[in-house]
């Protein structure tokens, strides 16, 4: 799969964050190999355990100890003038860059607020951290910014945490990522644990920033149909892989790798046929000794002795759809439906 | 089909006090009639806040209402006495919200299962015990040689969950509350652990009040137990119909706007999707309810008698009730 190109601004190559345990070694992210384009929305689909949220992690430089990230993170920064490997950045020399040019929206927004103080302090104290103590204009950029997320600033700036519902949080916290004004913004499951009526408020709040403000974003979620309507490529991982890479037309409409293929037809929706839904038989495997060859083998459909042995390689079965599966040529040609 | 439970214009008001002299009243839950007949189900949907989870705790007999009745086969739950209402706390079952929190930490596997077995001694000998947790675990899928002994920080979320509804479902009730029992697991098992719960409806002859916010999750459960949904908003059910009625025709502007919220797997629908049919974005506190209709703040088809007259929940179309003053005839 190309990594690298001109229009990219995240270049991730062999991306694993390794935990040594008592029980043996766990791979949480193992050999992740993405692409990200500047300016584009990227969803990053995976199941709870998948290691979707750790790769977002790794990317910030936040894994918990004693995590061990290892391959290369190639960032486009305009701080430091070109390319930069993050992970090999001294500490001191990241930090000027994280925030300032990646942000991150962690997922639990209920929580990612300190309960005793406003929230305009966290305003305060996030620029004052990067060198910016003029009060008068942080506070101006963080109304403006809450404004674009449709709150108002009179009031949520001096409200503590708990003053606002869950949906409120998330928005002031989306508005506290933008401060800096970051390149690149990682959204972990921004709209779970919200209802429905805050989700899709949530959503038309980040189409909005999205067309206004130019920024690329990768945003990571269970819930698939999500994304549509904002993502122009998905990335789907299983079982701590990237297995399927792609524009979303190609990947909601004809996806090929056989766990995708379940997992769209898993989703219970208010349209499809209900005999349609069906769920994905067996478990997510253990990141402790992983099924050999391909890891989704033992719950997929068209497994062969291949499968069982052998550990599959990206196929580009359409022009930059990429796919880890032994037999994507069959499935993708054989019209997926 | 008998009446298992009947809920009779349930109310339930809860005090807040402000200062020293100001009370005020959260209306929780505001007039509720509903029934749950044998053999069917109801599906509870609603924003959060809107009381479905109060009205649930009221349903198994946990809350007391302010005024109204809660009957269990045609008894009024809140005055069993003695071995009756040992029987109506047997016979309704809760199965909780949240699967991090409901089992207790420092217990295996075994422990919290085996405890309402010997509690309510539906298992003679002791010997005995060991195999009946056993059997409920392979019931659910989870092999018991591995399982057992494990405490719930060693299980994923979707085997919790799986756990508390057996341990629900253990001592044979009649009526299960499932309570968001799916929400906070993964979409990809969310269709899975519905179809353990209609598979084992049919095995132990329970029916559900399944409650939860999400109308994808709804239409499917309500389809496949041919039951009805529910929609509440600020402590009132606005709209009721069976099976997948009410997203096929929806009637109330509320049940209108929540299925334009929610999320669809095509694109180009994706694409062309509407503004939210609402006026107001948030949700009015439930301590200065609205006059009139509680909906009509948010309303974008509001009218004058809207904000004066409360409409009644009453059949527009066969078994299709709706309360709105749209529908008035006449």
């Amino acid at each position: 799969m190309e990594l690298s190109g001109e229009d990219s601004i995240l270049e991730l190559a062999g991306v694993t964050v390794t935990y040594k345990m008592p029980r043996g070694i766990a791979k949480v992210v193992d050999g992740v190999d993405l692409k990200v384009n500047e300016g584009e929305v990227l969803g990053l689909i995976g199941e709870s355990g998948s290691g979707k949220s750790m790769l977002a992690s790794a990317i910030m430089r936040v894994v918990p100890p004693p995590g061990i990230t290892t391959g290369s993170i190639i960032f486009k920064s305009e701080l430091l003038n070109g390319k930069i490997d993050l992970l090999k950045l001294p500490l001191t020399k990241f930090r000027q860059v994280r925030w300032k040019e990646l942000a991150m929206v962690f997922q639990g927004a209920m929580n990612s607020f300190n309960p005793t103080i406003r929230i305009k302090e966290h305003f305060l104290d996030t620029a004052s951290a990067h060198g910016w103590h003029d009060r008068g204009e942080v506070l101006e950029k963080a109304s403006k910014l809450l404004e674009l997320v449709r709150l108002e600033p009179g009031r949520v700036l001096d409200s503590f945490p708990h003053e606002l519902s869950g949906g409120m949080k998330q928005r002031a916290l989306i508005a506290l990522s933008l401060l800096l004004d970051p390149r690149l913004l990682i959204l972990d499951e921004p709209t779970s644990a919200l209802d429905t009526v805050s989700q899709r408020v949530i959503l038309d709040v980040l189409k909005d920033i999205y067309h206004r403000l130019k920024l690329t974003m990768i945003f990571i979620t269970h819930d698939v149909p999500i994304i549509a309507g904002l993502a122009q490529r998905v990335a789907i991982m299983y079982a701590f892989k990237v297995v399927e890479v792609g524009p979303i037309e190609e990947i909601f409409r004809a996806p090929v790798h056989p766990y995708t293929r379940g997992l769209l037809s898993t989703i219970p929706s208010l349209t499809t046929d209900i005999d349609e839904i069906k769920p994905i038989p067996g478990r997510h495997p253990d990141p402790i000794n992983p099924p050999p060859g391909c890891r989704f083998h033992p719950r997929c459909p068209y497994r062969d002795e291949k499968c069982m042995k052998e550990e599959p390689s990206f196929i580009e079965v359409k022009p930059g759809h990429f796919v880890l599966c032994h037999k994507a040529l069959e499935i993708g040609g054989g019209g997926a439906s | 089909m008998s009446s298992l439970l009947k809920l009779e214009d349930v109310k339930v008001y809860f005090e807040v006090k402000r200062g020293l002299r100001r009370t005020f009243y959260v209306k929780a839950v505001d007039g509720v009639s509903l029934e749950l007949r044998r053999g069917s189900s109801i599906v509870l949907v609603g924003e959060s806040g809107c009381g479905k989870t109060t009205l649930g705790k009221v349903a198994v007999g946990l809350l007391k209402p302010t005024s109204g009745k809660v009957l269990y086969k045609g008894k009024d739950v809140f005055s069993l006495k003695g071995r009756e209402r040992m029987e109506f706390r047997r016979r309704v079952q809760l199965v909780h919200q949240d699967p991090y929190t409901c089992l207790n930490p420092t217990k295996t596997v075994y422990a919290i299962l085996a405890a309402p077995l010997k509690r309510w001694g539906l298992v003679k000998r002791r010997e005995e015990l060991l195999d009946k947790v056993a059997s409920l675990l392979e019931e659910i899928g989870i092999p018991p040689e591995e399982y057992l002994f494990r405490y719930p920080h060693q299980l994923s979320g979707g085997e919790r969950q799986r756990i508390s509804l057996i341990r629900a479902l253990s001592v044979d009730p009649e009526v299960i509350v499932a309570d968001e029992a799916v929400s906070a697991v993964d979409a990809s098992i969310r269709v899975e652990l519905m179809d353990l719960m209609l598979k084992l409806r049919g095995k132990y002859n329970v029916s559900y009040l399944f409650i939860t916010h999400d109308l994808a999750v709804a239409r499917y459960f309500a389809i496949r137990s041919r039951g009805f949904i529910a929609v509440m908003y600020l402590g009132k059910i606005l709209e009721l119909a069976p099976e997948d009625e009410i997203i096929k025709r929806p009637l109330h502007p509320y049940t209108k706007a929540l299925l334009a919220a929610v999320p669809v797997l095509d694109l180009e629908y994706a694409k062309t999707r509407e503004p939210l049919p609402l006026k107001r974005l948030d949700v009015p506190s439930p301590i200065n309810l609205p006059s009139g209709c509680r909906f009509h703040p948010r309303c974008p088809y509001a009218m004058e008698v809207c904000s004066r007259e409360e409409p009644l929940l009453k059949e527009y179309s066969k078994g299709h009730y709706v309360a709105c003053h749209l529908y008035d005839r006449g």
